[in-house]
């Protein structure tokens, strides 16, 4: 009964209009692309009988049928088959026609069997003279339908903000809008929308799916799952938005910023977008086989995000519905060759070139390869501060009076003498009083005034209950003599007592090299090679400055050895280092003295001029300055190191690409292919000779050639403003996508996207302004249930917020809400041991304090294999994969989650005291928390049954005033001691009760 | 447990306004989420033991004596040449013999690893495949296809498929539940994806329950409130959301309404499940452990105790098979810890009744080489042991061979999509033609590969 009546329905109302004429696009295609391409298609592996009907002069010279002669058409008779041999589609491929679409078929026949291009593959062209309005409109008038009146001031009010912004309306902007809507609804309406669209949190909510669909996280994502810090590629993205940066330049920024002739340093942070993709430091793993993971999906996410196409299909074998190859697979996977990575990062795997020119260049390299250290514009302007701080004290430095000439005589005699002298001695090598000191990380320098020091001006404080360490860069390696051995000098506190302290040297990047006294405390290196963590001995006697001295050789440092970085590594305790050097006979190499100058000593007529400025490095004054220098630049380069990075994109040789026989890695017999688009879809010829670029990828991404690029957006913005696509399907808009319910509103957005500069904010404001947007979403119980989807348009949608917006929407109404745009991930109250099951390290979250508590839903810290559990339960994907539709799921573990989360409870108690703390205080409670969170008045019925709530819960509380503490000290924040904590306790209720609405959550 | 409400959604029919028809539909009991079972189902439910980090066949379910003959030879080339290889990749090849004895059990006399006495047990009562085999060799993406049936990530989980198909028997509970437990060995991560609902609606992903903590996240009532408060709390919201219905006509109102008295029942019927008192004194001694202790014997009882109450897809994890390094006491240790578990469940099962309509299958992502890495053994694909139990199985059986080393398949392969078309069955489900529409396909847990029923197994 009751589905007969759902019939019934479908059949007096069809999704598309009754139309006298029969298209191949919309009616006959999506019957042969799904019942017959898998073995008459494009794919010639899997085809049948050699015959394809996907070409028309093909299918006709196969006899698949004849034009206008159904009845002498094979394909009428094998359809209509009832030997189980015969009939197509055969029995075991599971696929079945309805009579209708045998119908159809027969009649398209009988009209002369024309094909046309499929829809999203003909460049997108569009009627003049129409608006989004009147396209919708006429399509309504052939159902006999018309538009829903307009919503109200509050329901449109609040959809705009959750659409534009995600953030909820105060009461008193729905207020000033009721008021400006009754004088003039348009000029009220635009107004708001030019205020959202101007808000910086625009950029927020527009980001929510973007980050999905290039699959933007916090982690690496694959087996360990370990933190890869990639914060500023968000920010970056939520930049372009609120900028409202052309899409086309958004598109090559992320695919090619690196590529773009003098590079902007944010388009370098965009081109991070190649490098966010889920990698593995599994052990075991093979480079080439994650390499090969890697690329494929790159394919599927570029392709998917921005082409709505399922050209990942074509990993194995050709499409089989689409004209896609597995040549244009691999053609495309050949574009990404050139990023410089690894496949396995697990110390197996190997870059394509050595990063060392890139090294010399500067950029960093780090667990997961080269990073961007990308500064807020305030770190920015500490950075150029401790720039011009350093570059005065350089001028200071200069102006240093030079010696007198017989001091300067004496000096070189002294120096000639060492020189000549075989006698061992301490050279230091990590000291302020060095020409060029080292870089300390983290800067730890304390000087004479404050501190025991040893040598020079500063020693190196180190405090710390467990493990801590300093780690030194020399400005240049310094080479072991035979024979040397490290000294350093130490001062241990009596009352602070320390258990070890080791001494470690770095060449070539290996750190296995070290010397410790005192207990076997530090991990580092223990239970390795004897070289890599020897014991010297026990600890020195404290209270004073001590010279401890290890032999180079027995931490297995050969003569020749360079080592470019010593680290100072304690456990417990307070521990003053200060010169660290080499014991050494070496006569070439003279504390304090450069090469050059050793050289200019030892010639027969010493050049005063130049040695008097070497002289100048080794007096006081000189010393004092460059200890200064030495300590600013420690601390500029940990203000550098605090920077949060993002994965940089750097352009190094291309690997080769082969075509791989049915994806697999191993096979290496396939054919090398150069970087080009997929075949059918670019018009251009590549350029014999000249090998594409990621540059070029975007750019004809972005051509105004490429029909899907601006389809694709279009229908997904759409689909984010009304619940669904006008094409359904918003990842493939491929032949077996859905032909589009409106495709000439489709084309329309399209055109009208790239018509005006790719502007995000001009299709958004042209939707927003639009009757068809601004309708009441209450469908007529007749829509209900024939169009519950709203494919029709004669009405807005109904949708729940997504996950980041029902967290916002609790904190921004409770007053919480840290509004701060962009920054590292921050981590909100999460389950204790949610992380368990992550290894290599193992891992404990760590929770946030303070505002870092508050941040907007998108901050929150991105673990791909366990995402926060709020965000999971309300459909927020993994971000493994790009992801362009999310579900909109309704579950238990919803409810419990606003039931019972502590953002929630803490959230509610805030509201609670909020509305207690203002003027009115208890007066008009329910009707004053209901306007905060639903934009309108309660109705009588919902007062009453809230007061009624709210009056039980007094009761309650006052009865046990020990469950109203216990409710108030939910979260981080304090409750205000000046507010009754019964009557809190009680509100707080009251609170949670229209936090959980329905309403709440959703926007209408 | 969500299944009435994703009919709708999956057939895409709105259910008008908030009537009084919808309304007793919704809270109905008993519909599928998915399409109807076309098999008839011999199990009801599925209990898959998931030996994470791939335990060793050769000294569990596949003995192979010319093994132990050749232990510190060379492993002979015409094996290995040009197969790929885990961390053992590029260095000499040595054969490992057993490293633990095999005795023969049941009636059938089928041989099983002397470290495994309890499962040996039931010898007649399992069937062994010595042939499956599976296409990657690392532990993550090896689980990803395990699970999965695909080497992408973000398909649906075997438990979630089987979720959309049958829907949920429990009025309070989740119908995909996992539990996992670790020890023994090299504690591989797993990630939530393993049982993740893929492009499928999100209701039907796993639910972990926590050894610690909240079992599940966020049952537990915030502190100053108490179960009648709740009730008080959820009632009201329900009240007002009801109020809402007739005036927008949002059909998921109806919808939110019932999630909420679902998760009502399930602050109470989570905490009843894992307070084990109904529990005999013989039954815990069975088991061996202190219920809710997080080993792997507490999660076989509360599989049980799941099973009983109607849930769907149970995945019991047990973390601790990795054994690259000093197999022959590492081995020992987990399958101790892993074996008076296994055994317990089928017996317990098999005493109530249940094992004739519960599937059991015990078995990891992939096996073990032959060839020695130091004293332990390096990730194998080519060949490796599970075992199935329960209704419609039939006992006693091996099915497949591996090669004199075991090493490769002579006989019989059996790939993972075998193994889930093989399960589906038994629970009435087509593989070939029980799909879910993605991306313009009809997505399968079997994939695009010919994928057979391993008949020789059933019963």
């Amino acid at each position: 009964m009751f589905r007969s009546l759902i019939v019934l329905w479908t059949v007096t109302l069809p999704l598309h209009a009754q139309q006298p004429e029969i298209r191949y696009g919309r009616d006959i295609r999506p019957i042969l692309s799904d019942k017959c391409f898998f073995c008459h298609g494009p794919d010639p592996k899997t085809r049948e009988e050699d015959l394809r009907l996907d070409i028309r002069e093909e299918a006709i010279e196969g006899r698949a049928f004849v034009p206008g002669k159904p009845e002498k058409s094979r394909l009428i008779k094998l359809i209509n088959a009832t030997d189980e041999d015969d009939v197509m589609p055969p029995p075991e491929s599971h696929k079945f026609l309805t009579d209708k679409e045998k119908q159809l078929l027969h009649d398209w026949i009988k009209a002369g069997a024309e094909y046309e291009p499929h829809w999203a593959y003909a460049p997108p062209a569009r009627e003049s003279g129409q608006t989004i309005d009147t396209l919708v409109a006429r399509d309504l008038e052939t159902r006999k339908l018309v538009f829903s009146p307009p919503a109200d001031p509050s329901t449109l009010l609040r959809r705009l903000h959750f659409d534009v912004t995600g953030l909820p309306p105060t009461p008193a902007q729905v207020a000033a809008f009721h008021k400006t809507h009754a004088e003039n609804p348009e000029t009220a309406i635009r107004s708001a929308v030019d205020q959202l669209l101007a808000s910086p949190h625009f950029g927020e909510r527009m980001a929510l799916s973007w980050l999905d669909a290039v699959r933007y996280a916090d982690s690496v994502g694959y087996h360990g799952d370990q933190e890869r810090s990639a914060s500023p590629f968000r920010d970056y993205v939520i930049d372009a938005f609120n900028t409202d940066k052309p899409f086309d330049q958004f598109t090559i920024e992320q695919l090619a910023g690196d590529l773009l002739p003098d590079a902007t340093f944010q388009q370098r942070v965009a081109a991070a977008y190649n490098r966010i993709n889920q990698i593995s430091g599994e052990g075991g793993i093979q480079d080439a086989e994650y390499l090969a993971k890697y690329q494929a999906e790159r394919v599927r996410t570029t392709s998917s995000a921005w082409l709505g196409s399922t050209l990942a299909c074509s990993e194995c074998h050709d499409h089989k519905f689409d004209p896609f190859t597995a040549k244009d697979f691999y053609s495309f996977a050949a574009y990404f060759s050139d990023i410089l990575e690894k496949g396995a990062w697990n110390g197996d795997g190997s870059y394509q070139e050595d990063p060392a020119k890139w090294i010399a260049q500067g950029v960093e390299f780090g667990q997961w390869g080269p990073d961007l250290r990308v500064p807020t514009p305030e770190q920015n302007a500490s950075l150029q501060q401790f720039d011009v701080q350093i570059a005065a004290l350089r001028g200071e430095l200069n102006a240093t009076a030079l010696p007198d000439p017989q001091a300067l005589d004496a000096w070189i005699t002294e120096q000639k003498s060492l020189l000549a002298s075989t006698e061992t001695r301490d050279v230091p090598i990590l000291d302020e009083t060095l020409p060029e000191p080292a870089n300390i990380d983290p800067p730890s320098q304390v000087d004479a005034g404050s501190a025991p020091v040893q040598s020079g001006t500063h020693s190196r404080k180190q405090e710390n209950e467990g493990l801590v360490q300093h780690i030194a860069t020399l400005k240049k390696p310094v080479a072991i003599s035979e024979g040397d051995a490290f000294f350093l000098w130490v001062h241990l506190d009596p009352a602070k007592p320390t258990r070890a302290v080791m001494l470690q040297a770095n060449v070539n990047g290996d750190w296995s090299h070290r010397a410790y006294w005192g207990e076997a405390l530090i991990p580092y290196g223990k239970d390795t090679a004897a070289t890599a963590y020897h014991r010297v001995g026990d600890l020195p006697k404290s209270g004073e400055w001590v010279r401890l001295t290890v032999p180079a050789a027995s931490i297995g440092l050969a003569p020749g050895t360079m080592v470019g970085q010593l680290a100072c590594t304690q456990y417990g305790g307070l521990v003053y280092w200060d010169n660290v050097g080499l014991h050494t006979t070496d006569s070439g190499r003279l504390a304090h003295l450069p090469v050059e100058a050793i050289t200019l000593i030892k010639a027969e007529v010493p050049d005063k001029e130049k040695l008097a400025v070497f002289h100048r490095q080794s007096l006081p004054a000189w010393q004092k300055v460059s200890g200064d220098i030495a300590k600013l630049e420690g601390e500029r380069s940990a203000l550098l190191n605090s920077l949060p990075t993002v994965p940089a994109t750097i352009s190094a040789t291309p690997r080769p690409i082969r075509l791989l026989n049915r994806g697999d890695w191993q096979d290496k017999s396939g054919p090398i292919v150069d970087p080009a688009p997929p075949a059918f879809l670019s018009s251009a010829a590549v350029t014999p000779g000249t090998r594409q670029t990621r540059l070029d990828l975007a750019r004809w991404i972005v051509s105004r050639d490429n029909p899907l690029t601006a389809r694709v957006f279009a229908n997904r913005l759409w689909a984010r403003l009304f619940g669904v696509g006008l094409s359904k399907d918003t990842g493939d808009l491929g032949l077996q996508g859905e032909y589009p319910s409106h495709p000439e509103l489709l084309d329309w957005l399209a055109v009208e996207f790239m018509e005006n500069r790719w502007s995000t904010k001009h299709l958004m404001r042209a939707i927003l302004l639009s009757r068809t947007y601004q309708q009441a979403s209450t469908p007529t119980p007749g829509l209900a249930e024939s169009d519950p989807d709203n494919r029709l348009l004669a009405r807005q949608s109904q949708l729940r917020l997504p996950a980041e917006l029902i967290r916002d929407n609790a904190l921004a109404v409770s007053g919480l809400l840290n509004a701060g745009i962009g920054g590292p991930s921050a981590k909100p109250y999460q389950p204790p041991g949610y992380y368990r099951h992550l290894n290599f390290p193992p891992r404990e979250y760590q929770t946030d304090t303070g505002p870092l508590l508050y941040r907007r839903g998108l901050y929150t810290h991105w673990q791909r294999t366990f995402l926060h559990p709020m965000l999971r339960a309300f459909d927020a994907p993994s971000r493994e994969e790009c992801t362009t539709d999310r579900s909109s799921s309704n579950t238990p573990l919803q409810a419990l989650n606003q039931l019972n989360d502590p953002t929630f409870t803490e959230a509610a108690r805030a509201l609670a005291a909020r509305l207690l703390t203002e003027s009115e205080g208890e007066t008009n409670l329910v009707a004053r928390a209901w306007m905060q969170c639903l934009s309108r008045p309660p109705t009588a019925e919902e007062t009453r049954i809230l007061t009624e709530f709210h009056t039980k819960e007094l009761e309650r509380f006052t009865a046990t005033p020990a469950d109203a503490a216990a409710l108030l000290a939910v979260g981080a924040s304090p409750a205000p001691p000046e507010l009754p904590p019964v009557r809190l306790a009680a509100a707080t209720s009251l609170a949670r009760a229209i936090l959980n609405l329905h309403e709440t959550i959703t926007r209408y | 447990m969500f299944h009435h409400t994703n009919r709708r959604t999956f057939l895409g029919h709105g259910l008008a306004g908030l009537g009084s028809i919808a309304l007793s539909r919704l809270l109905g009991a008993g519909l599928s989420a998915g399409p109807a079972p076309k098999l008839p189902p011999k199990v009801k439910r599925v209990i898959f033991l998931s030996m994470a980090g791939g335990p060793s066949h050769l000294e569990t379910f596949d003995f192979k004596p010319k093994l132990r003959e050749l232990h510190g030879k060379p492993m002979p080339e015409s094996f290995t040449k040009g197969q790929q290889l885990a961390q053992l990749q590029g260095k000499a090849l040595t054969c490992m013999g057993a490293q633990h004895d095999f005795s023969r059990h049941g009636k059938c006399g089928m041989e099983i690893g002397n470290i495994l006495p309890n499962i040996s047990k039931h010898a007649d009562e399992i069937a062994v495949i010595r042939s499956m085999h599976t296409k990657q060799i690392n532990h993550d993406p090896a689980h990803t296809f395990m699970n999965t049936g695909s080497i992408i990530p973000g398909r649906p989980s075997m438990g979630a498929w089987v979720l959309y198909g049958l829907g949920s028997e429990s009025q309070n509970l989740p119908g995909f539940v996992v539990l996992t437990s670790v020890g023994g060995g090299q504690a591989q991560p797993i990630s939530s994806r393993q049982w993740s609902s893929g492009f499928l609606p999100g209701h039907l992903q796993g639910v972990e329950f926590q050894s610690a903590g909240d079992p599940v996240h966020y049952v537990s009532t915030p502190p100053g409130n108490t179960r009648d408060s709740q009730q008080q709390l959820i009632q009201t919201v329900n009240r007002l959301n009801s109020l809402n219905a007739p005036r927008t006509r949002d059909p998921e109102i109806a919808t939110r309404i019932e999630q909420y008295e679902l998760a009502f029942r399930m602050q109470a019927s989570v905490p009843e499940l894992m307070t084990y008192q109904d529990e005999s004194k013989e039954t815990l001694e069975m088991y061996g452990c202190t219920p809710g202790d997080g080993t792997f014997a507490s999660n076989c009882l509360l599989a049980r105790r799941l099973a009983e109450r109607g849930v769907r897809f149970i995945q019991v994890y047990h973390r601790g098979w990795d054994h690259h390094g000093g197999i022959k006491n590492g081995i020992a240790t987990t399958a101790k810890l892993v074996d008076q578990g296994t055994s317990a469940l089928l017996t317990d099962l098999k005493q109530r009744g249940m094992l004739d309509d519960t599937l059991v299958v015990w078995g990891g992502e992939f096996g073990r080489t032959p060839m020695a890495q130091g004293d332990g053994r390096d990730h194998h694909i080519n060949a490796f042991s599970v075992f199935l139990a329960g209704g419609g199985i039939k006992g006693g059986v091996i099915h497949g061979e591996t090669d004199e080393l075991g090493y490769g398949i002579v006989r019989d392969p059996v790939s993972v999509h075998d193994l889930h078309a093989t399960l589906l069955h038994l629970l009435g489900l087509d593989h070939q033609s029980f799909t879910y529409r993605h991306q313009g396909l009809d997505q399968k847990l079997t994939g695009v590969e010919p994928a057979s029923v391993i008949k020789q197994i059933l019963a």
